[in-house]
């Protein structure tokens, strides 16, 4: 880690001479590699400074959401033409299925949306849509992998590690990079999701739980006495103190002593961070906190919103938990997309617009993103008998829908196009690497320039592809 | 800067050679003259021309790794005209030591360039072979690390009183000398004790350790000291688990299910036996590419584990053209493991395109994965003992004909290819004489004696740099798993290769390198910091003196018990779980548990291992997933480490656990009983101000708060 450069990006916040120090015993080989990509070139123009990502687990269906297909409608109940029978996960392919949900052009900018969104929908104004996403797993578990890391095994740094990586924190006392798990359980492949992979432990994703222990480690047990806990507390520094008077120079010492101190300062933050009481009450109704469908969904966006004013770089809000179940707990409508579809966007629609709109009305959301992404879309054919409409769809990696809102990025566009019935990207397609690039930009990183050495390859979050949409860029 | 006369007598010489009308591309210009070419000219071009100049990356449109395209020229136009040959550019660049940018040719370069140009550009193979030579942008055939061993003469030295007692500190001693550099005086006895303890075993020495050796550190007693230790079996418990780190081991299978491997244990149970027993290096990695065929018991089961140790993605789309996709991911996963574990090379990056940095091409690449294409997952039963037991190992099919995969495509396939190795490596045939239907025993076993020959350069240098990177904290080449472009380049390059030959007259034998290492004036130098020599080399890469290092997670968790008086000695076998799976439908989560009990209480490379499984103290301490191998260990420090190590439940637990060690050891006197404490864990008395502060805490708190308390001090982390 050379020390200029670090500095340069660390202006804010945290003392910066700590955190160098911190840093400094990072011994990532790198000082001729991994880190010298980090100059003023790297970041010219930094529109966003922090994240917050809607997870969605399982695949959302696009065709019922955001992807407005007047011919399938059209189309219902024939077969879909192909050359080569189409890839799906289960390879049971019914005939096509019209959308459950009737589109409306919304506000002003006319965006179709759904009523399966209604409060989202009223948002339309602010929410850039990419309606031509193609991922190459039709597999949950890769395809989740895909979309964070880039990647389709285990063992990669996902975009919050990254960011963490190339920007640091702004908060001396919170993790950079903050995951905020469903209720209904965590996500398929669990703590590989927010992995730090081969990047330093400090950019691993912390799951802030709700309840005493937020982060585990936080508080010693009851069976340690507050006043015996400070005692220890004191020895600790008396010893390590004693060793900096002959070692001064010894900046590994130097980085310890600094963990513990700040280490105190987390012990009073995350409980302050996670104290909601103090929001008053038009604010928790717009996020629908007090309303048992959409209070999981509510407390964490409005954790996420209190995260980010502290400084926080990046927050994951997953929706959806594990993958199956009865009733599904994810976004998975292989038996009926109108049943799973509804359970799930009834627990988010309400919180992420209010999110949206809290962001905006505290002038937040000109420098922070929202991303809003879905392990793959779903098909526009049913998944049953190929003589029937079934009132399922299954994997769809070949085309499907996200979006982001927030700085940098024009608002109320749809970019990109799929088939005329929704099945594969054809106009503009974006990869998950070009949405990684794209996202990097508008944090005012090159994803090319932004590498971590690791056995025998410089690492990017885009691997050797990406291309920034340019198009979507305000 | 080159300084050339334009009326030097060889370029008059070549100006009237320099004849007219060459512009035809398909001049033929005989065998000689190709062979002239091929030997002389490419190499030059490749080493100095083409990282900038060849087909993909060609800048400003010039590709000079073609004869058509050197006469078409780049984006600005055509570059050479034999009739004007000292105004063409191409001449004009290279002359004014414009090309290449900063290293301008030699002026020997320059006349061979010359004679070239004026030649009318012969050439031979068409395009240039990019592995012909090294240039910035690639490494070539003449890479150092490919290079056959060479038997380096033993450098001389000033200090002749500080390296006469082992040969290796005669290496360090010359490079310190070249750098204006002093070595470090000798660690005091206590320190080298704890070191050499953490170092070989990974545990802390007992304090009587400490005293005895304090009382009489003369070489023989340290002699005795080390190959105590290496004869513990606690030896092969502390080196397995860096093996371990580099095999990739977990004991699931990652991706969406993650189904536990409850037979993988026999794996790492091997691996611990096989360095206790010294194994020698060759036979130890050919059991584990091929200890199913070698020995088909359960020891060659059980090594063959290593091939299969890695992730495996379960849950495959339906179609053929998914489940044909997976199947290559596995087999990339493979190749990247064997070829990065054994040869220090990333063969794995060689599936799409050559490799970009190493002379590796997908040929050679889909000929790797020839010799193992019958590898696949599984568990096998044996009997043994009378009672049938299961091992989760490779399970070897018929192997099929390879077809190379073009661009790494499953639906492009194009020639059929043989099992074969990497040919530029030197010493060792990549010809394994093989036909490309060759039975899948026969394909592996070849392999295995490609891979793990003692004329193999790469074999030997790779695992000589692994075994001094965790004896020192840095290898003499910083990548342990990459000694090809990408990776660092040796700091101490005749050590490395006279290292290696020592080994290998050793018969392999990893306990004489350690032994060679941990009885050298450089191993036994104080870590103090020097500012006169901290100025010259900050990062210690000429070892003046030895780094300081923090702990493992493992190695701490494993300190923690035996400071307390509570490790279970218990060796071998399934591992002891701290994590709850939980099963839902076709996937699994483990979460992490804190149970108490001695079962519980192993060294942590008996913890049950899956992948994905999160346990806050050890993550913090930078434990891998082992998702991927891990060759080197991140170190990091961060408050979320600090808020682990005070209040983990296992440390609270076990801090009350060391202080009922200490009152029961020490007896009544609190402070003997701080004394103690402190010689157990930091292998050191108090200072004053500590006992003082110690003394009134357990008066006031009990003694487990001081004891938690040191669990927390740097000192107790960091070796030094």
């Amino acid at each position: 880690m050379q020390r200029r450069t670090f500095l340069e990006w660390t202006r804010h916040g945290l003392g910066a001479t700590a955190l160098a120090t911190l840093l400094s015993e990072d011994r990532s080989l790198a000082s001729n590699n991994a880190s010298s990509a980090f100059g003023s070139q790297v970041r010219p123009r930094q529109r966003v400074k922090r994240a917050i990502q809607i997870c969605l687990v399982g695949g959302m269906s696009h065709v019922d959401t955001f992807d407005y297909k007047p011919a399938l409608s059209k189309l219902h109940g024939r077969a879909v033409r192909s050359e080569k029978k189409p890839e799906v996960f289960f390879d049971s392919i019914g005939l096509l299925r019209e959308s459950d949900w009737t589109f409306r052009k919304r506000c002003q900018s006319g965006l179709w949306i759904s009523d399966l969104f209604p409060h989202l929908a009223r948002m339309a104004d602010d929410l850039t849509v990419i309606r031509s996403m193609h991922s190459d797993s039709a597999s949950h578990t890769p395809a989740l992998f895909l979309s964070n890391s880039g990647f389709a095994s285990n063992g990669f740094p996902s975009l919050g590690s990254w960011l963490s990586y190339g920007l640091g924190n702004e908060a001396d006392s919170l993790p950079t990079y903050v995951v905020l798990p469903d209720n209904q359980g965590t996500p398929n492949g669990g703590a590989s999701n927010w992995s730090t992979g081969f990047l330093p432990a400090r950019h691993q994703g912390v799951v802030l739980k709700s309840g005493n222990q937020t982060v585990p480690d936080l508080f010693p047990d009851k069976s340690v006495p507050k006043d015996a806990d400070a005692f220890t507390r004191r020895l600790i520094d008396l010893i390590n103190q004693q060793q900096l008077v002959d070692n001064p120079q010894d900046k590994q010492l130097h980085a310890r002593i600094r963990s513990y101190e700040l280490a105190a300062k987390m012990q009073t933050s995350i409980p302050e961070v996670g104290n909601l009481s103090q929001e008053p009450s038009y604010i928790r109704k717009l996020y629908g906190l007090d309303d048992d469908t959409t209070s999981d969904g509510a407390r964490r966006c409005l954790l996420a919103r209190r995260l980010l004013e502290r400084g926080v770089r990046f927050i994951q809000i997953f929706s959806g938990g594990p993958l199956q179940g009865k009733p599904r707990t994810s976004w998975d409508g292989h038996e009926s997309t109108i049943r799973n579809h509804t359970n799930q966007a009834q627990r988010i629609d309400r919180p992420v617009a209010g999110l949206l709109q809290d962001l905006k009305q505290r002038g937040l959301l000109e420098d922070t993103l929202v991303l809003f992404t879905t392990e793959f879309g779903r098909t526009p054919f049913s998944q049953g008998s190929q003589d029937r409409v079934s009132p399922g769809r299954d994997h769809n990696p070949k085309g499907f829908s996200v979006w982001m809102a927030g700085g940098g990025l024009q608002p109320g566009i749809a970019y990109g196009e799929t088939d005329e019935i929704g099945w594969k990207a054809a106009q503009n397609k974006v990869s998950w690497h070009d949405f990684h690039a794209t996202v990097l930009h508008l944090f005012g990183i090159d994803h090319e320039k932004m590498t971590f050495y690791h056995n025998g390859i410089k690492r990017r979050l885009t691997n050797v592809h990406g291309q920034i949409v340019r198009e979507i860029l305000a | 800067m080159l300084a050339i006369s334009h009326n030097s007598v060889w370029l008059i010489f070549a100006m009237a050679v320099a004849n007219h009308a060459l512009q035809s591309a398909t001049v033929v210009f005989g065998a000689e003259a190709e062979e002239h070419f091929d030997r002389v000219v490419a190499p030059l071009l490749a080493r100095r021309c083409l990282g900038c100049h060849s087909q993909e990356t060609a800048k400003g449109g010039l590709d000079l790794s073609r004869r058509e395209s050197v006469l078409r020229g780049g984006d600005s136009g055509q570059i050479y005209m034999p009739a004007h040959l000292t105004e063409s550019r191409l001449w004009q660049r290279v002359v004014n030591g414009e090309m290449p940018p900063e290293q301008p040719l030699e002026e020997n370069e320059l006349m061979l360039f010359r004679k070239w140009l004026a030649a009318g550009l012969p050439w031979g193979s068409d395009p240039i072979n990019p592995f012909l030579a090294t240039n910035a942008q690639r490494a070539g055939y003449n890479w150092w690390s490919l290079q056959p061993l060479r038997d380096p003469k033993l450098p001389d030295v000033e200090q002749v009183a500080w390296s006469n007692s082992n040969d290796l500190d005669r290496f360090i001693l010359r490079k310190l000398e070249s750098q204006g550099l002093q070595p470090s005086p000798p660690a005091d006895p206590p320190t080298l004790v704890r070191r050499v303890y953490f170092d070989l075993i990974g545990l802390p020495p007992d304090p009587q350790v400490t005293e005895q050796f304090t009382t009489n550190p003369s070489p023989a007693a340290w002699q005795a000291l080390v190959d105590q230790l290496l004869n513990s079996p606690a030896y092969g418990e502390r080196w397995g688990r860096h093996w371990l780190d580099v095999a990739r081991f977990g004991e699931s299978d990652g991706f969406e299910e993650n189904q536990a491997r409850p037979h993988a244990w026999p794996y790492r149970d091997w691996v611990i036996q096989a360095l206790n027993d010294d194994l020698p290096y060759d036979t130890f990695a050919k059991m584990q590419i091929a200890g199913d065929l070698i020995d088909p018991g359960w020891d060659g089961m059980a090594a063959a584990g290593f091939m299969v140790a890695g992730i495996h993605n379960t849950l495959l789309g339906a179609s053929d053209t998914m489940q044909r996709q997976g199947r290559q991911d596995e087999l990339e996963e493979l190749i990247g493991t064997l070829s990065q574990t054994f040869l220090g090379l990333t063969a794995n990056c060689a599936r799409c395109h050559d490799h970009k940095f190493d002379p590796i091409s997908t040929r050679e690449y889909y000929q790797l994965v020839a010799a193992v294409a019958g590898v696949t997952h599984g568990t096998r039963e044996l009997a043994e003992n009378e009672s049938p037991s299961t091992l989760f190992t490779v399970v070897a099919q018929a192997a099929p004909a390879v077809q190379i995969h073009v661009r790494g495509s499953v639906n492009d396939l194009g020639d059929i290819v043989p099992a074969g190795g990497i040919a530029a490596i030197q010493d060792v045939s990549a010809n394994f004489g093989l036909a490309t239907d060759a039975p899948e025993a026969t394909r592996r076993l070849k392999l295995a004696d490609w891979i793990a020959s003692p004329q193999n350069p790469l074999f030997l240098r790779t695992i000589v740099n692994r075994i001094w990177h965790h004896h020192f904290g840095n290898g003499l080449v910083k990548t342990p798993n990459d000694l090809g472009f990408n990776g660092g380049v040796p700091s101490h390059p005749d050590l490395l290769d006279w290292l290696s030959i020592q080994f290998r007259n050793d018969g392999l034998r990893m306990k004489s390198l350690h032994r060679r290492i941990v009885t050298s004036n450089t191993y036994q130098q104080a870590s103090a910091l020097r500012p006169e020599a901290l100025q010259l080399d900050t990062d210690n890469d000429w070892l003046w003196r030895y780094s300081p290092r923090r702990i493992e997670a493992e190695v701490l968790r494993d300190s923690i018990l035996q400071i307390s008086g509570a490790l279970n000695p218990q060796r071998g076998g399934p591992g002891f779980m701290d994590v709850e799976k939980t099963p839902l439908n076709c996937c699994n989560y483990y979460i992490p548990i804190d149970p108490v009990g001695e079962q519980f209480n192993r060294r942590t490379i008996y913890r049950f291992s899956p992948r994905g499984a999160s346990n806050a103290l050890l993550d913090t301490f930078d434990c891998p997933d082992s998702a991927t191998a891990a060759p080197r260990r991140n170190v990091t420090t961060t408050p979320l480490q600090a808020l682990s190590l005070m209040n983990n439940a296992f440390v609270i637990r076990m801090a009350k656990q060391f202080s009922e060690r200490v009152i029961r050891e020490s007896g009544e006197n609190v402070g003997t009983q701080v004394r103690y404490a402190w010689m157990l864990a930091l292998g050191r008395l108090p200072s004053a101000s500590e006992e003082k502060l110690a003394i009134a805490g357990t008066r006031q708190h009990g003694l487990n708060a001081v004891c938690r308390a040191i669990f927390n001090a740097n000192a107790f982390v960091i070796i030094d």
